[in-house]
């Protein structure tokens, strides 16, 4: 259950990572599990991070909680110069969740425009990690050639 | 007395009987003020008044909705999901200036609207998680509504004394 002042800092930061995200100017990567193959499809990657400053990071994620989808967010600490080996462990600072579409509405309507920004937040964080602007710019330019 | 002094006299009382005049007709303008002030405020109250009385209705409506969820009778739920969710938008539209900001009659009626589509296409849920939310729904409508008719009432009282 997320407090209403862990809310509201989340509803903040995910206006601001849209906001930048639009712009271009923050780049999302996918989150994969440490066992995974770099060269592992990123498709079915469903947690996004983007680094803030130094050792902040943004995370956006969807779970499959059963029947519901899970939206979480989260401001994450980290240590820039862990290795594997040396790693310490993160520190969540902020960590709020919302259920995506709750069969019977939101309890708040602050759940609900959380809901609406992380959906936003994690779809854009999708399209730049698996930079989908580039493909379909690189797609529609090789149409355009070919036509001519 | 001369003629001169005569005119003299006439043109002070001229300019007291005018200055008299201005002060009444602004004391009288601030009187009217005052009343009409006293007037929007009478209103004001029995505006209130009618949606405390508006909203505890809704809430025993819910309370319907409520019963009926809870003896998992499909077609009264449904009814009085509908019928709640008519009134709602009606109090909501015309009864905006007086509702507590942090109600949203939006939502409300959103839950509603939920709750009655699964209800009319699904029946009642197999899982007792769904169904455990089902029951949190209408419980949220039905404190909401009588919260708004309690925080309407209290500002009024408040408003009155």
């Amino acid at each position: 259950m997320n407090s209403s002042i862990e809310i509201s800092e989340a509803v903040k930061l995910a206006r601001k990572l849209i906001d930048r995200t639009r712009e271009g100017r923050l780049p999302w990567e996918a989150n994969l599990l440490p066992m995974m193959a770099p060269h592992t499809d990123l498709s079915g990657a469903t947690a996004f991070t983007t680094t803030l400053e130094g050792n902040l990071k943004a995370k956006v994620s969807i779970s499959r909680l059963g029947q519901d989808e899970q939206l979480a967010f989260s401001l994450i600490e980290f240590d820039p110069r862990a290795t594997l080996l040396t790693s310490a462990a993160d520190k969540e600072v902020l960590s709020v969740s919302v259920e995506k579409d709750p069969s019977f509405g939101y309890d708040t309507v602050e759940d609900k425009q959380l809901a609406g920004l992380l959906i936003d937040l994690y779809k854009l964080a999708r399209r730049s990690a698996l930079k989908i602007d580039g493909s379909v710019e690189k797609a529609l330019s090789y149409l355009d050639r070919i036509a001519v | 007395m001369t003629p001169g002094a005569w005119s003299w006299l006439l043109a002070i009382v001229g300019t007291v009987a005018s200055i008299a005049g201005v002060i009444f007709s602004l004391m009288a303008w601030v009187q009217a003020k005052g009343a009409r002030k006293a007037a929007e405020e009478a209103v004001r109250t029995v505006r209130a008044r009618e949606t405390e009385y508006e909203f505890s209705r809704l809430a025993l409506d819910s309370r319907e909705l409520l019963a009926a969820v809870q003896g998992r009778q499909t077609e009264k739920a449904i009814e009085a999901a509908n019928h709640l969710t008519h009134l709602l938008i009606i109090a909501g539209g015309h009864r905006a200036a007086y509702l507590p900001e942090e109600f949203s009659t939006e939502l409300c009626v959103e839950n509603l609207r939920k709750v009655s589509v699964w209800l009319a296409s699904k029946g009642f849920p197999e899982s007792p998680q769904e169904m455990g939310k089902l029951l949190k729904s209408c419980h949220q409508i039905h404190e909401s509504l009588c919260g708004i008719s309690g925080s309407v009432q209290s500002r009024t009282e408040g408003a009155e004394g």
